[in-house]
């Protein structure tokens, strides 16, 4: 096993320190607005399960409790015919932590 | 980042079969500007790479479940965690899987988040964390017969996983996170076979699986790709890191007049 743990403490204390300026942020929306180069995958699963809350612009925030449905069931079934060899490739990250530079 | 965009692409172009891009969790949260950001930056990287889907992990939760689920709306891609759940009645805050169908193929993806991050849901009003296992086999029993391959995306850490594979029989893969380890072979737990690979993004896990018509994994095989120099900047990544970058300049340290000689 390789590696290090950062202190969640130490997340929450940089989050601290940033809350009040992300605060202004999010509420002068002045962040760019996301976007995709790829096509998103075929869901077919559940849809979020829960409803629509008021977004916590700043990380000490609580949220009230959700009101939530429960995850139906998805009705798809196995489409690949028996005997059919299924080739996969999981390419996989974890742990970024929000890295970006210079290999992230 | 811009090396990752570009090794994937690769990846996406060279791969045999079926391609899926998933992360494991705590991705978008810790490094300056993803902080400023409030996630934002990596969401919007991970849009553009393709990311399949996400597992909600402990530090992705740094911010608040109220960050989790704008960061939720803007991806293009789900977030998953099958027990961080609703105080009381117990319902997901995220979606708990999702079956994605590629090729004729369904795939099962199933996230779990460590139940360490309990500490700081208790201080957050209307969230909490389930036992993983128990809730594993409790979906895992619902999906087994709905999907071809069925994966777990882990926040649990690689012993936690390695028992999760030998108290639920019926997980093809797991995907682990959260110990940061860098695995040169999977584990292999009767048939599920686990693999890591590493943190910060210095490293892209590849597992390449061949199961048969009866769903065994005939053969495999995984690498940790790391993300060196080798691998150019994608441009598009770099230009959308540098847009952040210049909203959230890192600031730069200076010596105070303490610390100037002679004061």
């Amino acid at each position: 096993m390789l590696g290090f743990r950062c202190s969640f403490g130490h997340i929450l204390h940089s989050l601290g320190l940033v809350g009040l300026l992300l605060g202004g942020l999010v509420l002068s929306g002045c962040a760019p607005t996301p976007g995709s180069t790829l096509p998103p995958a075929t869901i077919l699963a559940p849809e979020p399960t829960l409803q629509s809350h008021t977004v916590a612009a700043s990380p000490a925030t609580a949220l009230a409790p959700p009101t939530a449905a429960h995850a139906e069931t998805p009705q798809s079934q196995p489409t690949v015919l028996p005997g059919q060899v299924i080739e996969l490739t999981v390419l996989h990250t974890s742990d970024v932590m929000g890295e970006i530079d210079p290999c992230g | 980042m811009a090396r990752r965009a570009t090794a994937i692409k690769q990846e996406r172009v060279q791969g045999e079969g079926i391609v899926l891009l998933l992360d494991a969790g705590s991705a978008l949260l810790g490094q300056w500007v993803s902080l400023r950001s409030a996630g934002r930056v990596m969401v919007e990287a991970m849009n553009a790479m393709g990311y399949d889907a996400m597992a909600v992990g402990e530090y992705d939760l740094a911010a608040g479940l109220g960050v989790v689920k704008e960061r939720e709306k803007e991806a293009s891609f789900p977030f998953l965690s099958a027990n961080l759940v609703t105080v009381g009645d117990e319902q997901p805050i995220v979606r708990p899987y999702v079956i994605l169908e590629r090729d004729g193929a369904s795939f099962g993806i199933l996230g779990l988040t460590e139940p360490g991050t309990r500490e700081v849901l208790e201080k957050l009003d209307g969230a909490t964390l389930l036992d993983p296992v128990e809730v594993a086999r409790q979906y895992v029993s619902e999906l087994r017969g709905k999907v071809d391959v069925l994966i777990v995306l882990s926040n649990l850490g690689l012993e936690e996983d390695k028992a999760l594979a030998a108290a639920v029989p019926g997980i093809d893969i797991i995907v682990g996170g959260s110990s940061r380890t860098l695995m040169k072979e999977p584990e292999r737990v009767g048939n599920t076979l686990i693999v890591q690979q590493g943190y910060s993004g210095e490293w892209l896990g590849r597992l390449q699986v061949t199961y048969d018509a009866d769903r065994q994994p005939v053969s495999f095989a995984a690498e940790a790709v790391a993300l060196t120099d080798s691998f150019a900047d994608d441009q598009e990544m770099s230009a959308l890191v540098g847009k952040w970058k210049v909203l959230f300049p890192t600031p730069t340290l200076r010596p105070t007049q303490s610390a100037t000689p002679g004061s």
